[in-house]
């Protein structure tokens, strides 16, 4: 391949959307609008992307690299010829790992300044 | 109540998102935009069969809001893009027709120092002279970001800049950024420096 692989601290942080998108994507291939759903669920109902931001961003991540089109049907009794199934790619489970990483890192950061301000407190 | 899809409204509301796709870059909605009409659909009976039909003023709601944020995020987008289509020839072209304006006032100096005397009185209680100055170049540049503007707009990798209908748009908004910016440029440096002596007279 020419292009060499792009660093995965290159695209960090990700845009929430994105991240969604890599998450939803994580256990299995998806068309969009199994992503809207996945997310939303994900989310709690709190985050419900439109269709424009989903193929926005599924245009950017394809470009990038991480995701692709999968010619798989993952469900054939269901399937829609027309629809589009998309799947993470090594660079994007990278990506999405890495990401995960450093928000696990904020949450374990907030947690002990929680713990310190309620000692503090009391 | 029945939460059974209505049929003409769910033909009539995707028939209203189709013709709203039209706010996107023509390359984008011909990528993704049966697949967004695909996913508008499932939206929309989703929608139906938890919340009712009441639901839907709620998702068109977010749609309306989804759309305007995308399509103008895909317009910049596809700027960017063709931002490196733009030849040099066509950079040159701008160049010129911006700096028309300023050719013009440099000559006009050489031949009567008048038309840049004016423009260069050094005081608090005179500022026309400079606020002409800052006027012309701000004409300036907006005209050769328009006149980028319009090779860009009507540029579009893989297919032919000399379609006629692409010509003519080209020509039209090459014509209302002259109108705009490079004649009024023009009109402020043949007739800027009379109307600063007069302002700083009085």
């Amino acid at each position: 391949m020419a292009n060499p692989t792009p660093s995965i601290d290159a695209f960090l942080p990700l845009t929430p959307t994105v991240f969604y998108i890599l998450l939803s994507l994580a256990d299995q291939e998806r068309h969009g609008y199994a992503i809207m759903q996945e997310v939303e669920a994900m989310t709690r109902g709190q985050t419900r992307m439109g269709p424009g931001t989903l193929y926005g961003a599924i245009k950017r991540m394809l470009a990038a690299g991480l995701i692709v089109e999968s010619d798989e049907r993952p469900d054939p009794e269901y399937d829609d010829e027309r629809r589009r199934y998309y799947r993470l790619t090594t660079l994007g489970r990278r990506v999405l790992s890495a990401e995960t990483q450093r928000l696990s890192h904020l949450v374990e950061v907030a947690r002990r300044k929680r713990r310190v301000s309620t000692v503090e407190m009391g | 109540m029945s939460h059974a899809p209505r049929s003409w409204v769910l033909a009539a509301s995707e028939r209203t998102y189709r013709l709203l796709l039209f706010a996107y870059p023509p390359a984008y909605r011909g990528e993704y935009g049966q697949l967004m009409v695909q996913a508008y659909r499932d939206l929309y009976r989703d929608t139906v069969r938890r919340k009712g039909m009441a639901g839907l003023a709620a998702l068109w709601f977010c749609i309306l809001g989804d759309l305007a944020t995308s399509a103008i995020a895909q317009h910049l987008e596809a700027l960017r893009e063709r931002a490196p289509t733009m030849t040099k020839k066509e950079h040159v072209l701008a160049i010129i027709a911006a700096v028309l304006p300023l050719a013009l006032w440099a000559a006009l100096g050489l031949i009567n120092p008048r038309f840049v005397r004016h423009m260069f009185v050094r005081s608090p209680a005179q500022p026309w002279g400079w606020i002409m100055v800052a006027g012309v170049f701000l004409l300036v540049g907006l005209a050769y970001f328009s006149q980028r503007k319009a090779f860009e707009l009507t540029s579009q990798s893989g297919s032919s800049d000399q379609a006629p209908s692409r010509r003519i748009l080209r020509g039209t908004l090459r014509a209302i950024s002259v109108a705009l910016f490079i004649l009024p440029a023009i009109l402020l440096v043949l007739f800027g420096p009379a109307a600063i002596m007069v302002l700083n007279m009085e």
